[in-house]
């Protein structure tokens, strides 16, 4: 006669039928007559219930996710920050050389990292720089104050222009996108990267004159791991654009990116 | 690297050590290939992680869920019919329905399983999902046939703690 101890502990294997049917039939008699017990193999049924859910293999999935996603999420990241810094280093340049609201930066300063950071405003870039990598696309122009008598002269072998960043986001999907622009030969250099855009996407831009003119300035696919920035130019002069319009194949806009006087 | 760049980084492992496994499940049950899979898993948790404010009032199982599953069938109809029908649905707007509701669940139920250490896992492995006897079980596991019972015992025990933790009560 088996105890009411012995009978929990072979209750187990009893709901998942994993007894002899000697054994089950013993308990079966002995749950005729307890209630307590009875109420263990309900509980034990219902915990039984859920393994038909899934299988052998989807428990070996969940337990060995792909561990190279992991690392290009963080390398992803990495370069997001590296991305962040390289802004910063604009952003510490711009503390020192905006005038009129306009950033004066170097040509070259996504290829070369820090190569903008001016040794003056290098004592005031370190806390800035923790807080653009946490965002890394925060508006880093908007709040800039010229400062005319620290300004630094732009190294000779580079090429200085004034060119500016917007940004526009879509919070309801979710979409952001940035615009850099510099005056170029008869029209404006554009720069646009994108964040959260489906891949997939047809994304085109569209320049939107001061007078209402649209201006279609290319388009390109959004791909999967796409940091890619896209380049393209419009031959309406910076002065003479009110706003950037990322929109989809269909013409639906994706983000509306407005131009900051 | 700053302190910004490590929190960072924690909040990515974290949002991979704690959903990568059920998503990734997911996400292959639904395209059947391990290379879209992990692409579609890497894309949907780095829109968490650029989203944080999405998550905050919601379900971040549910969510996740449900972007995986917007990028797999976008991909697949942009597969199938560019460029006219490239979709601009919108990142996670439709709503959780029933499909999705049992997904979340079984994958759930997938990850309590795994949780459990791995002596529970591997009993109720034999004697639930290979269809073994306590007698048999005992034989491949290389335990006593008492071993056998108790350990089951124990590992559903411990699995239905495992199932409320994630909500999911017998």
């Amino acid at each position: 006669m088996m105890t009411c101890e012995e009978i929990r502990l072979a209750m187990g294997a009893h709901a998942l039928g994993a007894l002899d049917p000697d054994e089950a039939l013993e308990i079966d008699d002995h749950l005729a007559t307890c209630e307590a017990c009875g109420a263990e193999l309900v509980e034990f049924e219902g915990v039984a219930s859920f393994l038909g859910k899934v299988s052998e293999r989807d428990v070996e999935l969940v337990s060995s996710p792909p561990r190279q996603v992991l690392d290009r999420l963080l390398n992803d990241r990495a370069r997001r920050n590296r991305r962040g810094r390289v802004l910063m280093a604009v952003a510490a340049s711009a503390a020192v050389l905006v005038v009129g609201g306009t950033v004066w930066t170097t040509v070259n300063t996504t290829s070369h990292e820090g190569s903008a950071a001016a040794p003056a405003a290098a004592n005031s870039s370190q806390s800035s720089q923790e807080k653009a990598e946490a965002e890394p696309r925060a508006e880093l122009y908007s709040d800039s104050k010229p400062s005319a008598s620290t300004a630094p002269v732009p190294k000779p072998t580079e090429r200085a222009v004034a060119g500016r960043e917007f940004a526009g986001g879509n919070t309801t999907m979710g979409y952001r996108a940035t615009v850099t622009a510099f005056p170029g030969d008869g029209g404006t250099e554009l720069s646009v990267s994108v964040d959260g855009v489906p891949a997939g996407t047809t994304a085109r831009l569209v320049v939107v004159s001061r007078d209402g003119r649209r201006d279609p300035a290319g388009s390109w696919d959004v791909r999967y791991q796409d940091n890619a920035v896209f380049k393209s130019t419009t031959s309406l002069p910076m002065g003479d654009i009110a706003r950037f319009e990322l929109v989809d194949e269909k013409g639906k806009a994706l983000v509306r990116i407005p131009v900051r006087k | 690297m700053s302190a910004a760049g490590t929190a960072d980084e924690e909040l990515v492992r974290t949002l991979f050590d704690e959903h990568a496994g059920p998503l990734y499940g997911y996400v292959l049950r639904l395209t059947g290939d391990s290379g879209r899979a992990e692409d579609v898993v890497q894309e949907t948790l780095l829109r968490a992680w650029r989203h944080p404010e999405a998550l905050s009032d919601r379900p971040i199982r549910a969510w996740l869920f449900t972007v995986a599953r917007n990028l797999v069938f976008d991909q697949h109809r942009a597969r199938k019919a560019r460029p006219q029908e490239i979709s601009d649905e919108a990142l996670a707007v439709i709503p959780a329905d029933d499909e999705l509701e049992r997904a979340v669940e079984s994958w759930s139920v997938a990850e309590a399983l795994a949780a459990l250490r791995p002596e529970h896992r591997e009993v109720l492995l034999e004697v639930y999902y290979r269809g073994r006897s306590v007698r048999e079980a005992s034989a491949t596991l290389g335990v006593p046939p008492g071993t056998v019972k108790s350990r089951t015992y124990y590992a559903l025990r411990a699995l239905k703690l495992a199932l409320e933790e994630r909500g999911l009560a017998p």
